[in-house]
């Protein structure tokens, strides 16, 4: 019993980072109507600054997090202005190619910056663990889980009661009516890319003290954030944290009664009965699914 | 108040409005009458800036407004309520009345005129933590008019505004329109139906194929051979 | 007619080109060397590619071979289908008779079998895919250790010195397989299972995993259920750090032993810090060895930091140094001739002991191509550095055991 447990909170410390990049992406999925392809890469360089942040200034990294995430905000609000916003008004295809060359482009300056030497750092916490009664809990884990729960519902709080929130929500249901009420959606989406860009970096950050960085880390994250965001349904935050942890919880038994290399696989094939299901996904909408021809 | 001039408008290459011009007074409730597809929205979005026209001009208290956007737009004093409501359903009712007073003017002060609409319209008041999509039609309606008034607005455009409400529900809407030109805002009505509009309207413009065909203070209008035919069914 | 113009430019620029690259061909030896140099494989590619350049920069300030300066035509090998077409355009446009390479197995199956075809050398210098060259191409050949000898090493080592440390006999050794499921780690795990169970090794436990996952939680839970003595882990990259830091996180205490790929990569101790310490792994001649064995192998890293300012970052860097060495001498002895049984000939007839190359490895070809004295020494990760431990003669220091 005590096994199945611990293979449980394994799962659920995994989904918590899950869940945490993966509602960088539905923020900007469901505000900017744009399927981020370069994600993963918002996660590397994160995970890159706070990798050099520790190497050239010894600077830990949950305290990068202060330099880390202004700079992911701006350099989201950024990528939004000068690269995504101009080709707003053109085709789904279109952009979704443009965050594709986004993407490619993050990943070979990584590689000719950085090189495709994977980079880790070394905390004295690391490695430490939580002991009791048989079981096993990682501490930098479990900072990552619960950084990504409170980030999560400081994001609903947001979202719920102030007016900007409330303004984004509008614009995720409808951007022309919400322009009619005065709301300046350029302005809103600079914002929801760079919420989306900051929650990525939170994700890739606090993975650090366990997990290693490199050029091409990204591609994985964007395919599973894809997956996470469209099993809980565009457009619902708690749908993706939900998301996120059954995710984790799959992969981690899967991968333990099953096959560690099967696990990918196996909730890849859950994703899509879920999605036979349940088009809209678990906790979803049904609005905006169409644009990923899942509708 | 508002004034176009000679408006050329295109969708690709299918023109709505052909050398459009007309004119809303201030302080009246002005009516734009047509069958279907006759253009009435197409004005509606090129005067909200969410429609660029190729020709003409369009001038708001004498200041010229093409190519302001309609974000803009209705910081100017321009509100529109959208044919079909289009409120945002999974959002409060309060929220979606909140959203209206977005814009820079009205920000301010909404507390004060989210007052004014509940004293308007009291079901509101009573919805107000009520998601919009669970209200009926003719709430929805109160509460897109509600958040077309809640951006404080001079000229108020409705657009089809008896669309699917029962004749009695629409008579109700209209004398509301009523009051709400009693307290100084000039409405610019679009509609379809035809009996209750020329029942308030001031002033009535009949547009055919994106053209104004006739015009005039609407009992002259009302009292025309060809609107009696084509459009009262007498 | 701008546009016209500008074709025409183009052409004659290209012409140009072509003129040089003939004109540059009589006095020089043109040798393709194709590596993953972009794209996910490119760290080691990179790395696998200095070793050849240092070679080349070093036989040519000895003059060269048969007296020509050597010159290297780049290729790309960045994908499975880049490796194709650049090699089809070194052969083609760049005219090259013989290509060097590749460090991954992927790229050179298919770019070797591009070059036979053609009749074109093919010598591989890093990649250790047992199928290459048994594949009946006359013109591939193989200067370095396949993955078989790889698991040659981890058998001997665990059956010569982890069995009698442990007090027990060898078919009492449990042993667990860690490995990514790629091509690498597949063929690397099959390769190392077979060996095992022949000498009586017990394999408790094969987990496969993908290598772009980022959490191996499960594979630790395996194992620590299958409950062997050692793990024998293929990790390409980061996912070794990865299985070590999980392995202690979750109280596995097994000790781990690498099969190169990432086990080699300094970042893996950089990553790890002290928890690095004591892990084992067997890869290509490291540069902490008994240099009495290695010859050159100290001149090697000396210009090596000389022109790319740092220390070597792996052993594969010296590998290649050392199979471009044996393709030099070959070349040298056909004066610098591409002929087919020329090469062949020399190739077939060249015979050095262990211990005589900057590698250690001996130099004997086998009728299918392959460097039948090529070796993988087991090393391990002492403060840092990854250090010789067996066998004897090549050990710096003697193995310890750490769970």
């Amino acid at each position: 019993m005590d096994f199945y447990i611990q293979v449980l909170i394994s799962g659920l410390l995994l989904g918590g980072i899950y869940a945490l990049i993966s509602i960088g992406l539905n923020l900007i999925f469901g505000v900017v109507r744009i399927l981020n392809f370069a994600h993963g890469e918002l996660v590397m360089l994160a995970m890159y600054g706070t990798f050099w942040l520790y190497k050239l200034y010894d600077l830990d990294p949950y305290l990068s997090l202060v330099v880390v995430l202004p700079a992911m905000f701006l350099f989201g609000v950024v990528l939004q202005r000068f690269i995504l916003q101009p080709v707003l008004t053109t085709s789904g295809v279109m952009k979704m190619f443009t965050t594709v060359g986004i993407s490619i482009l993050m990943q070979n300056l990584a590689l000719i910056l950085w090189k495709g030497d994977f980079r880790a750092v070394q905390t004295f916490y690391s490695m430490s663990t939580i002991k009791f009664s048989g079981l096993i809990i990682s501490i930098p884990r479990l900072v990552a889980f619960g950084a990504a729960l409170l980030s999560i519902i400081l994001l609903y709080l947001f979202l719920k009661y102030t007016y900007v929130g409330k303004a984004l929500r509008a614009i995720v249901e409808d951007h022309a009516t919400a322009r009619l009420m005065g709301i300046t959606v350029e302005r809103h989406y600079l914002l929801a890319f760079g919420l989306g860009a900051l929650f990525s970096a939170l994700g890739g950050t606090l993975m650090m003290p366990f997990s290693s960085v490199y050029p091409t880390i990204g591609g994985p994250f964007t395919a599973l954030a894809f997956v996470i965001v469209v099993l809980g349904g565009l457009g619902s935050m708690g749908g993706t944290f939900l998301a996120g942890l059954f995710i984790g919880v799959i992969e981690a038994f899967a991968g333990t009664f099953v096959s560690p290399g099967l696990k990918e696989a196996i909730y890849f094939v859950i994703f899509l009965l879920v999605l036979m299901v349940r088009p809209q996904g678990l906790f979803g909408m049904g609005r905006g699914t169409e644009e990923i021809g899942l509708k | 108040m508002l004034n176009l001039k000679g408006i050329d408008c295109f969708y690709g290459d299918f023109q709505v409005l052909r050398d459009l011009s007309l004119k809303v007074e201030a302080g009246q409730i002005v009516a734009l009458l047509g069958p279907n597809a006759a253009g009435k929205s197409s004005t509606l979005a090129a005067i909200s800036g969410a429609l660029p026209y190729t020709k003409g001009e369009i001038n708001f208290c004498e200041k010229p407004i093409k190519g302001i956007k309609p974000e803009k737009v209705v910081d100017l004093g321009i509100a529109l309520v959208p044919e079909g409501r289009k409120l945002f359903q999974t959002l409060t009712v309060r929220e979606n009345l909140e959203l209206g007073a977005y814009s820079r003017h009205a920000r301010e002060k909404r507390g004060k005129t989210l007052q004014q609409v509940y004293e308007l319209f009291p079901v509101l008041k009573d919805r107000s933590s009520q998601t919009a999509g669970s209200l009926s039609g003719g709430e929805q309606q109160m509460c897109a008019i509600g958040r077309g008034l809640m951006a404080q607005p001079r000229l108020l455009m409705i657009d089809e505004m008896s669309l699917g409400l029962s004749p009695i529900l629409a008579k109700q809407m209209f004398t509301m329109v009523q009051e709400i030109a009693a307290i100084g805002i000039t409405i610019f009505l679009v509609e379809q139906q035809v009996h209750h509009t020329m029942r308030v309207a001031d002033y009535t413009y009949i547009i055919e194929k994106g053209h104004i065909t006739m015009s005039g203070p609407t009992k002259e209008i009302a009292a025309n051979e060809h609107v009696k035919k084509t459009y009262l069914g007498m | 007619m701008k546009k016209l113009a500008m074709l025409a430019a183009a052409c004659i620029c290209l012409m140009q080109i072509s003129v040089t690259g003939v004109f540059a061909e009589e006095k020089t030896i043109q040798i393709g060397a194709l590596y993953p140099i972009s794209g996910n494989l490119a760290l080691m590619g990179e790395e696998s590619w200095r070793g050849a350049e240092i070679a080349r920069i070093l036989r040519n300030r000895q003059g060269g071979v048969a007296g020509k300066q050597i010159v290297f035509r780049q290729g790309d090998a960045s994908t499975n289908s880049a490796a194709r077409s650049e090699t089809e355009r070194m052969i083609e446009q760049d005219k090259v008779k013989a290509i060097l390479g590749t460090y991954a197995s992927s790229r050179c199956m298919v770019a070797s079998e591009v070059a036979a075809r053609k009749d074109i050398f093919y010598f591989e210098l890093g990649a250790i895919a047992n199928a290459i060259t048994q594949r009946g191409y006359k013109t591939v050949w193989r200067t370095c250790p396949t993955s078989l000898d790889f698991c040659r090493g981890q058998v001997n080592f665990i059956i010569n010195w982890l069995a009698p440390t442990l007090g027990k006999k060898a078919n009492e050794i449990k042993v667990g397989i860690a490995h990514e499921d790629g091509e690498y780690g597949t063929s690397v795990a099959n390769s190392f299972a077979t060996l095992a169970k022949k000498t009586g090794l017990q394999i408790v436990s094969v987990e496969a995993y993908s290598n772009t996952s980022n959490d191996l939680s499960s594979v630790i839970f395996r194992l620590r259920k299958a409950a062997p003595d050692i793990v024998v882990a293929v990790s390409s990259s980061q996912d070794a750090i990865l299985l070590s830091r999980q392995a202690n996180e979750l109280g596995l205490n097994i000790p781990i032993m690498g099969t190169g790929g990432g086990h080699s990569f300094q970042s893996f101790a950089d990553g790890l810090g002290p928890q690095a310490n004591g892990v084992l792994n067997v890869d290509f001649t490291q540069y902490h060895v008994n240099t009495k064995y290695t010859p050159g192998l100290e001149e090697f890293v000396k210009l090596y930091q000389e022109t790319f300012k740092h220390f070597p970052r792996a052993g594969s860097s010296l590998a290649n140094f050392m199979g471009a060495n044996v393709i030099f001498n070959i070349l040298e002895k056909t004066g610098g001739s591409f002929d087919p049984e020329k090469i062949r000939k020399v190739a077939m007839a060249m015979d050095i002991q262990p211990g005589h190359t900057a590698t250690g490895w001996g130099v004997k070809f086998d009728k299918e191509g392959q460097n039948v004295r090529a070796e993988c020494l087991v090393t391990q990760w002492r403060d840092g550095k990854l250090v010789t431990v067996w066998p004897k003669k090549f050990a710096v220091m003697e193995p310890i055991l750490v769970k």
